[in-house]
């Protein structure tokens, strides 16, 4: 019983892992931004 | 990005800060968009788009900024054959600045707007010299300020390049390109072929140089350094026409952005007016390019701007290859006011160090 419970556990660990992850990825955005920019260098990207 | 934050819980940004000036920012994103490794998101300068444009390495953004207002030059920047690929972020304008204690100790009107040839009889009444001969102080030279050898180029009713069925032609030695370049030559002639009259250099921030040509982020700063200032049209010759030119940094998708859907929303939230206003508000040195954005700022800008913002609809977007048109047209311009090329070989020059990199950028 305790093993299949483990089991259980184990399983949903899994799921969550393969589907959560890939979901936070899409929502991350990858951007570039100029040093130089004078807003920038005031502390504020863009 | 924190402000997109607040509305937009569970996004996340990885931004990377690239260094360097504006031509080395450009090489490492066609390094990284030629090893499929591009940003989502991207800064660039507004000189910069068509040519990315024309080589399909930027998303079409004109049906997510359908609606939007921005000031025409930097919009025309942005603009490939008759669709959007960025959004404009900040606008510049360009005007003739005069120091008032300078023109009120030379008995000259700082309020006036002069005609062209006022230059010259303005510099004579504004130099002042040593008693040796030498300035230590100039009225005007073409060369200094923030207006460059393009600028006079399209003040003469010239222009760089002209684009055809999305085709770009360099044509840098056309005939109002030579007048403005001949023009040039006598202000060098004037100073003895020299770009450095004043011993020690001519400033208009220091005073020993009485007018020049400034863009808004410069009015910012002497605003700053409590220098009293007017702000006129650049004037222009017969043939010429009233213009200003601007540019600023625009923000545009890569293609095959991965995170496509994301990146445009965040086009559109720093193209809006509530957010390019914001930034004013909050930094107070880079004016929005959207006019709702600047309509919103408009009551709390200095009155210095206000003749600055006037230019905004005479504004001529800047060529594709700006940056280099920039040093083509520099070296050039050193060359012909050393006196070693004329100002007819000094525009052959450009033309054929642009031709070159027209074909090698946009094909034959």
């Amino acid at each position: 019983m305790i093993h299949r419970r483990l089991l259980q556990v184990t399983t949903l660990i899994l799921s969550l892992i393969i589907f959560v992850l890939p979901l936070q990825a899409a929502s991350k955005v990858t951007i570039w931004a100029w040093a130089n920019d004078e807003v920038i260098r005031q502390g504020q990207p863009f | 990005m924190s402000w997109y934050q607040e509305e937009n819980s569970g996004v996340e940004f990885d931004v990377a800060h690239i260094s360097g000036d504006q031509r080395v920012f450009l090489e490492r994103l066609y390094v990284a968009m030629a090893a499929s490794a591009a940003p989502d998101f991207t800064w660039l300068d507004g000189g910069h788009v068509k040519q990315l444009a024309a080589q399909a390495l930027l998303e079409d953004v004109t049906e997510v900024l359908r609606g939007m207002n921005f000031t025409p030059g930097e919009e025309q920047e942005v603009t490939y054959r008759g669709r959007l690929y960025a959004a404009p972020y900040h606008a510049t304008s360009r005007g003739l600045v005069k120091r008032v204690d300078v023109f009120g100790e030379a008995g000259v009107d700082p309020h006036a707007d002069p005609v062209f040839d006022d230059l010259v009889t303005w510099n004579q009444k504004l130099s002042k010299f040593a008693p040796d001969g030498t300035y230590t102080r100039i009225g005007f030279a073409p060369w200094f300020g923030n207006w460059d050898a393009r600028g006079w180029i399209w003040t003469f009713g010239g222009d760089l390049v002209i684009e055809s069925e999305g085709r770009f032609i360099p044509v840098a030695t056309m005939k109002n390109n030579l007048e403005a370049f001949e023009w040039i030559d006598e202000w060098a002639r004037r100073y003895n072929r020299t770009k450095a009259p004043v011993p020690g250099g001519a400033s208009f921030d220091t005073g020993t140089l009485a007018m020049t040509i400034a863009s808004t982020s410069n009015a910012a700063n002497y605003i700053r350094s409590e220098i009293e200032f007017t702000t006129s049209p650049v004037p222009h010759p017969p043939q010429g026409r009233r213009i200003t030119w601007g540019g600023g940094y625009v923000v545009g998708v890569p293609s095959g952005a991965v995170n496509k859907t994301e990146a445009l929303k965040l086009l559109v939230f720093f193209a809006s007016p509530r957010v390019q206003a914001r930034r004013w508000t909050e930094f107070q040195s880079l004016l929005p390019a959207n006019w709702d954005a600047i309509r919103m700022v408009a009551s709390r800008l200095d009155r210095a701007y206000e003749p600055l913002l006037d230019q905004l609809p005479y504004a001529v977007p800047r060529a594709p290859m700006d940056g280099e048109w920039y040093r083509a047209l520099r070296q050039s311009e050193d060359l012909m006011v050393a006196g070693t090329l004329t100002p007819q070989e000094a525009l052959e020059r450009a033309q054929l160090v642009m031709s070159a990199r027209f074909e090698e950028v946009f094909g034959k």
